[in-house]
């Protein structure tokens, strides 16, 4: 199947008995869920489908706030490939995994849970899913809250500026927001990092280019 | 570069709208370039010092029916015989208008800091060059008042000399220090004709107030100056309004503009010095 179309967010490399491998988001992390979580589901999931359908691995895909889990067991670890359509892409999956299981086959029988020792498979990831489907590598996050009045009056008086000058803007990058107030960059920087964690600041990129908005 | 002034009391009725058109038409007659928003939505009154022909469209009609900024302002450097121009924008009276502002929601109020906010640049640049906007605000501390206090440069107080405004409006500055970047003063007025009399009752006065406000609140709080009461304008606002019942076009007086010479114009001309 060819799978021009076909946007994914994310990979995930899960153990059997639900440990989390390797994982490779490519949207915002609010959007996708934590990999220790997803195992956990995953794990759950294919439980209760082998309890109910006295088969192993008879549960394939479920979709959550509009994104696919796609789930393909290959022996010791299931692939989960996250995407934007509900039709499986198999060949995507069957790639990563099998090269995946020809890459690690022996480290994986003695594997102690360090999720490092299989990052360097991360740039294989993504050169083995660009052949055939989109990588949304945007990592767009949406606000979390609206940065209303009150909630600017209540801000820490340092973050201020740079709050005002992105509700200017509407959306900006980090050097139209240093031009606007001028104030350093790297300040600038730590103000926007704190405002998104604080949830009234959402980013995507474009064109390598990280543009923030409220 | 514009500078934005917003005038603030603790509670209403301090001559706080009285101040802000003064100084307006003081910074106009010398030339400046500057802006003037009725910003007290809650209880506009900026219109009472304008003639009724003067004014065609509201603030409103920007914020809600995307009126352009250029036909809700009205500019009033021939009306007036100003040196620079003067663009006045105010806020509706009517209950409706009114009631859309006791129901303001978080997104309307977020909507209209943004609006405000690029408001702000375009009167910076051409046809406009404001050198100045200053905000007529609402009392208290409601959102549209948070809205004024985030785009101001300076909030200029105004105490009305009696304790519980004076309490009042140190606990307010006190409170509002920790929260905003701009800078904060304090003008003095209704000070009683009989007191200014007396230079020396007004060092006295000044260094009272001075002490109150660096010692309760901040040494970077700065008393302005202050300004007296006028008694003789209690007839001149009765004609006014005897006038008006009886259907005439009429507009309140405003001292920097109908009496050069009055006290109040003098103190109004001392504190734009300090602001400057």
């Amino acid at each position: 199947m060819r799978a021009d179309n076909v946007k994914v967010y994310a990979v995930y490399i899960i153990t059997t008995d639900g440990r989390p491998m390797l994982s490779q988001i490519f949207q915002s992390p609010a959007d996708i869920p934590e990999n220790t979580l997803l195992a956990a589901l995953l794990t759950s999931l294919q439980i209760v489908t082998k309890d109910l359908m006295k088969e192993e691995n008879t549960a394939e895909k479920f979709t959550m706030k509009g994104n696919t889990y796609h789930f393909k067991s290959f022996g010791k670890f299931f692939v989960v490939l996250v995407t934007d359509e509900e039709t499986t892409p198999h060949m995507i999956i069957n790639r990563i995994g099998w090269q995946f299981l020809k890459e690690f086959d022996n480290q994986i029988n003695n594997w102690m849970g360090k999720q490092d020792d299989f990052s360097d498979f991360k740039p294989r990831l993504c050169t083995i899913i660009s052949k055939v489907a989109r990588i949304d590598e945007s990592r767009s996050l949406k606000p979390a809250k609206i940065l209303d009045p009150i909630q600017l009056y209540k801000l820490e008086k340092e973050l201020k500026n740079t709050a005002k000058s992105l509700l200017f803007f509407k959306e900006a990058t980090i050097h139209e927001i240093c031009e606007n107030i001028g104030e350093d960059e790297l300040l600038v920087k730590e103000n926007i990092d704190k405002l998104v964690k604080l949830g009234f600041i959402g980013y995507y990129k474009k064109n390598k280019v990280k543009y923030y908005f409220c | 570069m514009i500078k934005s002034i917003a005038i603030h009391s603790h509670k209403g009725g301090v001559g706080k709208t009285t101040i802000a058109i003064n100084m307006a038409v003081s910074l106009a007659k010398q030339g400046k370039n500057v802006c003037l928003f009725d910003f007290d939505f809650i209880g506009p009154n900026l219109f009472t010092f304008f003639k009724d022909n003067d004014i065609k469209k509201y603030l409103n009609d920007f914020f809600w029916n995307k009126v352009p900024i250029s036909e809700c302002l009205i500019n009033a450097k021939e009306i007036m015989n100003l040196d620079g121009n003067l663009y006045v924008g105010f806020a509706n009276p009517s209950s409706d208008s009114i009631n859309k502002f006791l129901e303001l929601s978080s997104n309307q109020a977020m909507k209209m800091l943004t609006d405000i906010f690029q408001l702000r640049s375009v009167l910076q640049k051409e046809p406009y060059n404001i050198d100045y906007l200053i905000l007529d605000t609402t009392p208290g501390l409601a959102i549209q008042t948070v809205n004024s206090f985030l785009v101001a440069d300076t909030i200029l107080f105004i105490i009305k000399f009696s304790n519980s405004d004076i309490d009042g409006t140190v606990e307010l500055i006190s409170g509002l220090l920790n929260s905003l970047t701009a800078e904060m003063a304090v003008v003095a007025n209704n000070i009683p004709e009989e007191v200014i009399l007396s230079d020396n009752e007004l060092l006295n006065i000044e260094k009272l107030i001075i002490e109150r406000i660096q010692t309760q609140i901040d040494t970077n709080v700065n008393f302005l100056g202050w300004l007296p009461n006028d008694h003789s304008l209690q007839l001149i606002e009765y004609n006014n309004a005897i006038n008006r019942l009886k259907g005439c076009d009429t507009r309140r007086t405003i001292h920097t503009l109908d009496i050069p010479m009055h006290p109040i114009t003098i103190g109004i001309g001392k504190i734009i010095s300090k602001i400057k």
